[in-house]
């Protein structure tokens, strides 16, 4: 593969890697850098890629290992919180919005790496179980199981910061 | 009930920095890396090449070194076991120095571009 196939390739899922790693960090320079590596990892290992997956789920999976390498042995901090992105929901009920936009996040980003990736590939990129099982590199029934627990955590967390 | 929680995701989905600046880092770390491949690849062909010349000259030397022996063979005396020898004389032979010596610079010819290929692949990969 030569460079400008790989980086036409690439231009196609960079909003949606960038988009993915930013929802998993909560830090939206380490996300940059998680997904600069990642690009470059898989152009160092373009040659091996064989067809047989498609290039957006080969190219998640690399980014999901270049994050979970990333973030061993260093604990993620669930705050601060980039909020920078909630301030833009449009709309007549924007601080609505903002505050369900930031409990969420705030929600999603309280979840264990595996839930949390498998929620936001499953709902946010709408992939569908097969390749979030794939990308994740565990099996499908798996992939349903974290989403279940991971929707019900998600909503106890919500249901606890509404009472308060 | 799936789809509008797909749909409240994806509303309330970040929405990351500019892509231009992105593409262009991105651009220059594959250019790097393509540079560090190309000198990574002339590299390997170099100590390749070194290697086959090692090989070829070890087997070239073995075999003139083995048909001297083969030629030219020393009939050496027979001792009693109870031979005391004289004074400074060594047991070791000069011919069996010359042949460590060999062994010696081949050994280190072999392990140098071997060595200095393997840093490399450890660095790229």
């Amino acid at each position: 593969m030569t460079r400008d196939e790989f980086i036409s390739l690439a231009a196609a899922e960079q909003e949606s890697l960038r988009r993915f790693l930013l929802s998993l960090c909560n830090d939206a320079a380490l996300a940059d850098d998680i997904a600069q590596d990642a690009l470059v990892n898989a152009y160092v290992a373009s040659a091996s890629f064989r067809g047989t997956a498609r290039f957006s789920t080969w190219l998640f999976r690399i980014a999901y290992n270049c994050f979970i390498d990333r973030m061993r042995g260093r604990r993620l901090q669930t705050a601060p919180l980039d909020t920078s992105a909630a301030r833009a929901v449009p709309g007549p009920e924007a601080a609505d919005g903002r505050f369900r936009h930031e409990d969420l996040h705030r929600a999603i980003g309280m979840l264990p790496d595996k839930e949390r990736a498998a929620l936001l590939l499953f709902y946010m990129e709408d992939k569908p179980v097969k390749e979030v099982a794939e990308i994740l590199e565990m099996p499908a029934g798996s992939v349903r199981a974290y989403l279940t627990r991971g929707r019900q955590h998600v909503k106890e967390y919500l249901e606890k910061w509404k009472t308060r | 009930m799936e789809n509008e929680i797909k749909e409240f995701f994806r509303q309330t989905a970040p929405k990351p920095s500019d892509p231009t600046a992105f593409r262009l880092e991105l651009n220059a770390r594959l250019a790097a890396v393509e540079s560090v491949k190309a000198y990574h690849d002339r590299e390997v062909r170099r100590l390749r090449r070194i290697r086959r010349l090692t090989f070829v000259a070890g087997l070239l030397l073995g075999g003139a070194a083995a048909a001297w022996f083969i030629l030219h063979p020393v009939r050496l005396p027979e001792l009693p076991l109870d031979t005391r020898l004289p004074e400074g004389a060594s047991t070791v032979g000069a011919s069996l120095i010359s042949w460590g010596v060999a062994c010696l610079v081949v050994g280190l010819a072999i392990f140098f571009p071997l060595r200095s290929l393997r840093r490399q692949k450890k660095i790229l990969f």
